[in-house]
């Protein structure tokens, strides 16, 4: 699904990403840690093409990321379903409008069955009608994921998804992305709590220094 | 293409009070624009005008025959600087005089003969009427045979030249200051208007919306504002003119003459709309400043 050929990213003098070489498999779930400012969101923004490698070549499903123009880039993210740790949800549309967006850009039909589909799977289906200013932090988190899956993306890309959430609502959110992979979705992780990956038997790719140390959990 | 329209609409509505204040900044833009327009048009037709209130007169010598004279007349019609000629002998001369003088019968009484001499009154072509060209045809006018005299205000001349010329070049200045400035107001308004969009086209790139999807909508609320704009600009315009032609000239009857050239109707509509247009174009990265 990816693939990372000794790939380098340096922001001015800095390398943040050291020559990586990794792959990771259709259904995978992997969770990607290192302290804040290790390189996690600039590893995620290689996959959507925020940014682009100094060295190395990657892929992301038929997607040639080095060779990709700049025109093809919107086909490219539309496979990939993005959680961001900002959420990123438009204040002046409703929670229904920003779910739809995604599908929207996409051309989808249906949209309202989908938009409501999932929504329903994320438990906001009586929010569609609000705006995300009047929501709490969880519920917003909420609304991104829905956003995320409504077109049904091979690939999900999380950066904190649980950043500045109570445990709670932290777990809820947790669980619900854990069955989003369950449904064979590839889901990539970017997180520096440890608790999130602590109790699961799942790939963990810690970035050291610049450095990918591959590990896995212990269940 | 539904989404479009009505995630216009929406977004004209959602925004609604800074939508209205750019749809009244480029409105009294234009406002000024137009109004300035119109200054310049009117001043321009009237300093264009002038000329033809200008003409020399050809004194006769006295013993000039008949035939003589229409020989004179030929001569001058044939000239490529006249424009018109009119004789007029000593007893036209002399009803001439009355009809432009009102106390003519007091001033003539107790004379017991026309004291007026026959004489030629030339028109000139307009771009003929300044006063070195005019001094040059009175030279040649005078050497006609039996031409006496030739008379002309050589300072009306000069000072018509002087007004022509003067308001085509402030006509130009001026119009060209006001547009930068109505540009740069537009601009500026629209800019600000789309700036506050900047993190929703950043959200639409990021999920994967091709530049047309981002930009079509901008590029419509932006023709729109500048439509509305345009129109309630023309309005003003239009209502000003309309009290100025008949309701201030009855009071100043010079503003009667004023005239509206109406092609600045649809003409400011598109101005308006252009505006709108480019400003998103600049505000969503199409056109660079």
């Amino acid at each position: 699904m990816i693939t990372f050929n000794n790939v380098t990213k340096c922001y001015e003098n800095l390398t943040i990403l050291r020559n990586i070489a990794l792959q990771i498999d259709k259904g995978e779930m992997v969770f990607v840690t290192g302290p804040t400012g290790s390189g996690k969101t600039t590893f995620l923004k290689l996959i959507y093409l925020a940014e682009r490698p100094d060295e190395g070549e990657i892929t992301v499903g038929n997607f040639k990321i080095n060779h990709l123009k700049q025109s093809d880039i919107p086909y490219l993210r539309r496979n990939i379903g993005i959680i961001f740790q900002d959420f990123k949800l438009i204040s002046n549309m409703t929670v229904f409008d920003n779910v739809a967006l995604s599908l929207r850009i996409r051309n989808e039909g249906d949209i309202k069955n989908l938009v409501y589909e999932a929504l329903k799977k994320v438990h906001l289906r009586h929010k569609a009608d609000s705006y995300p200013k009047i929501l709490s932090g969880g519920e917003q988190q909420r609304v991104v994921i829905a956003r995320a899956i409504a077109a049904r993306p091979e690939l999900i890309l999380a950066d904190e998804p649980t950043a500045n959430l109570d445990p709670n609502t932290a777990t809820a959110i947790m669980q619900l992305i854990n069955e989003i992979n369950l449904q064979g979705t590839t889901v990539i992780i970017a997180t520096h709590y440890r608790e999130l990956f602590r109790n699961t038997w799942k790939r963990i790719l810690r970035i050291d220094e610049g450095n990918l140390i591959e590990g896995r959990s212990t269940k | 293409m539904h989404y479009i329209f009505k995630s216009v609409l929406q977004s004209l509505y959602r925004e609604k009070w800074i939508n209205l204040l750019s749809m009244l900044a480029i409105a009294s833009s234009l406002l000024i624009l137009l109004i300035t327009f119109l200054l310049v048009f009117n001043f321009h037709l009237a300093t264009n005008r002038l000329p033809e209130l200008f003409s020399l007169v050809v004194y006769l010598k006295d013993n000039v025959s008949k035939d003589e004279t229409d020989k004179i007349i030929a001569q001058l019609n044939q000239r490529n600087d006249v424009a018109g000629v009119r004789y007029l002998s000593r007893s036209d001369a002399m009803v001439e005089f009355k009809k432009t003088v009102k106390s003519a019968g007091a001033i003539l009484e107790g004379l017991d003969e026309n004291p007026f001499s026959s004489y030629i009154e030339i028109k000139l072509k307009k771009d003929f009427v300044s006063g070195p060209t005019v001094e040059g045809i009175s030279e040649d006018i005078r050497k006609i045979q039996g031409v006496d005299e030739v008379y002309f205000g050589e300072k009306i001349a000069e000072t018509i030249y002087f007004l022509k010329r003067s308001s085509q070049a402030i006509s130009i200045v001026l119009f060209l200051i006001i547009s930068i400035v109505v540009i740069f107001i537009s601009y500026s308004t629209v800019k600000i208007l789309f700036y506050r969009k900047k993190d929703e086209i950043e959200i639409l790139r990021l999920l994967g919306a091709t530049n047309g999807f981002i930009r079509t909508p901008f590029i419509l609320e932006g023709g729109l504002i500048g439509s509305v704009g345009g129109i309630l600009g023309i309005a003003c315009v239009v209502i000003i003119y309309l009290l100025i032609k008949y309701k201030l000239s009855t009071v100043i009857p010079l503003f009667g003459d004023i005239i509206m050239p109406w092609l600045i109707v649809p003409l400011s509509l598109l101005i308006g709309s252009m505006l709108g247009v480019i400003g998103s174009l600049i505000a969503i990265g199409k056109i660079r400043i």
